[in-house]
């Protein structure tokens, strides 16, 4: 279990945009379990979304199917983190990061 | 942030997409659905409330784990006067809104688990009040709408939950792991779950060794992956539905009391979020805390606000009708009156009278004998009101047409005509589709469920009270000895 109250996730699309969010304790480990268990983003009813996800240490690397500009890849992640409980415009440094290809 | 505008929570939810059934179809937007609206209006009248300087004391409380402001909703009861502002918020917001408050199951679990978490740390050694204050301090934070999850499904009621041939008939977890557990099972009648962005799910009630997997309690997001709601449907849903002007339905803006089923298909909980798993002896204890807040929220002041609502159309529909003078229709009136009244008066002994517990805890608890007796007691006297209500208001409160009706070129002049009194047609069917809202809508079996149902006030009421001291005052009195 996470010993820090909140988490700080980092959003990166492939290294070229990025948006924070501040979770509760555990939220990473949700988008882990739903991207790689489920094979589903939060929020988003769409089978075949999430064609591959792997984690490592504390970067959850997930990849899309189809081709998307940055900016609708960064408003699909933004749904799914606000749908297990993480809000944008967090502060600080990151605990966790999710790469988006 | 501390408290949230009714504005910003409206904001907050537009961006989540929980996976929502209305009528057979997945609500994709429910902002734009008029049923979801409901709701989402509704809570979003809550967080106005807290907005407004004259219910400050009543809406506002200030978080023992920080000193901040923060929404009652999520407050943990740290005295009698915040007990006493608790029922004083249930019955506001009914007042108010003329539905459910659906934050107000949320903030009862959050007192039932602010107790027996602490119980359980004490006795246990766990950690689930600290996992549990560090939850409510990260809501209060947000100021996020948590709604509260109890009921199972239950199945054959003749079978303990690990006797069913399908153990999904009550929540249970099917899977731990080191980061979290995966639960399965679904809970039902939740009120305004949809709009809320969290839901507290507790245990649905005692449990004995050997049900240790449904042994759960914990907060989830409700957009988690693998939960769907199944939304109510009705004839006030279709109605809604199907209408272009709700200013003709009975409650317009905040609609009936909307609840959904919850239905959890291996939804995966962080331990961060676990505040039970497994400790079967603290469930029956868990979910009675939770009940003696609710009784008192719920039956003596959440039903008083809508008596009070009720009470209001009445008097309009005699005004309307020409008969607001007339002796014996004041005296259903005043019947009414009495019959909420008495419930308020349970509700504010229950918190009056309310007591820290466990000792030590820090945690209020309301009087459970009071709380009981509130609920009960409106559980009967809401019939009463509706009926009376019916009587006053009359057969048109359910033969009456459509207020749309008005506004067409072949009918409109005869009903404007023939509903016509001391009042314009327009204000009688207006009077009148309020009253049949409440007299022949979902409040009635809503008022007698919600909370626990009669039966279950009734043995609590039987154990906790001694019965033999009465009959000792009673052979005293008489000068019946026990020797003879």
């Amino acid at each position: 279990m996470n010993e820090t109250a909140f988490e700080i996730i980092k959003v990166r699309i492939r290294h070229k945009a990025s948006r924070n969010y501040q979770g509760f304790g555990g939220t990473f480990a949700s988008l882990v379990d739903s991207c790689v268990r489920k094979r589903a983003l939060p929020g988003i009813y769409q089978d075949g979304l999430v064609s591959g996800a792997e984690v490592k240490e504390n970067t959850l690397l997930v990849m899309l199917s189809g081709r998307r500009a940055e900016r609708a890849v960064l408003d699909i992640m933004d749904i799914a983190l606000r749908n297990i409980g993480a809000f944008p415009g967090a502060e600080g440094r990151a605990d966790f990061f999710v790469e988006v290809k | 942030m501390a408290l949230k505008t009714a504005q910003e929570y409206i904001e907050s939810v537009k961006a989540l997409t929980p996976r929502v059934y209305l009528g057979g179809k997945r609500v994709e937007n429910m902002l734009e659905n008029p049923v979801t609206l409901s709701v989402i209006r509704a809570t979003a009248k809550i967080y106005e409330l807290a907005e407004d300087p004259k219910h400050k004391e009543v809406m506002v409380a200030t978080s023992h784990l920080t000193g901040e402001p923060i929404n009652r909703n999520l407050n943990a009861a740290r005295s009698t006067h915040d007990l006493d502002m608790r029922q004083e918020m249930a019955l506001l917001t009914s007042q108010t809104v003329g539905t459910c408050n659906y934050r107000c199951v949320g903030c009862d679990a959050i007192n039932g688990l602010a107790a027996s978490t602490w119980e359980m740390d004490r006795d246990l050694g766990t950690d689930y009040n600290k996992r549990f204050n560090t939850y409510l301090k990260w809501a209060q934070s947000q100021d996020l709408a948590c709604s509260g999850a109890v009921t199972d499904p239950k199945g054959d009621r003749k079978k303990r939950p690990s006797q069913q041939d399908d153990l999904d008939m009550h929540l249970h977890v099917v899977d731990k792991r080191s980061d979290g557990i995966v639960v399965r099972g679904a809970k039902v009648s939740q009120s305004g779950a949809i709009g809320a962005h969290e839901t507290i799910v507790l245990p649905g009630g005692a449990l004995r060794p050997g049900e240790e997997d449904f042994a759960i309690a914990f907060a989830m997001p409700n957009g988690s992956p693998g939960v769907t709601y199944i939304c109510q449907y009705n004839a006030y849903t279709a109605e809604r539905l199907s209408t272009d002007n709700v200013w003709e339905l009975g409650n317009p803006l905040y609609g009936q009391r909307e609840t959904s089923t919850i239905v959890f298909d291996d939804v995966f909980i962080p331990w961060e979020r676990v505040f039970l798993c497994g400790e079967t002896k603290y469930c029956g204890r868990l979910v009675a805390r939770f009940a003696k807040t609710h009784r008192m929220n719920c039956g003596g002041a959440c039903k008083v606000g809508f008596a009070d609502l009720i009470i209001g159309g009445c008097m309009l529909a005699m005004e309307y009708s020409g008969l607001d003078k007339i002796p014996h229709i004041m005296e259903k009136v005043v019947d009414m009156v009495r019959l909420s009244e008495t419930s308020h008066a349970c509700a504010i002994a229950a918190a009056l009278r309310g007591r820290e517990e466990p000792v030590g805890s820090g945690v209020f608890l309301p009087d459970d004998l009071f709380g009981n007796a509130a609920k009960l007691n409106i559980a009967h006297g809401f019939w009463e009101i509706m009926k009376n209500a019916g009587d006053i208001g009359g057969g048109g409160v359910v033969t009456m047409p459509r207020e749309s009706d008005l506004n067409n070129p072949e009918i409109g002049d005869w009903v404007k005509k023939y509903f016509k009194s001391a009042a314009p047609a327009e204000k009688r069917l207006r009077v009148m589709k309020f009253l049949q809202h409440w007299t022949a809508g979902l409040h009635g079996p809503g008022t007698w469920h919600g909370a626990g149902a009669p039966q279950t006030q009734r043995v609590a009421i039987g154990a906790l009270t001694d019965f033999e001291v009465k009959k000792k005052m009673a052979k005293t009195l008489m000068g019946i000895k026990d020797d003879e």
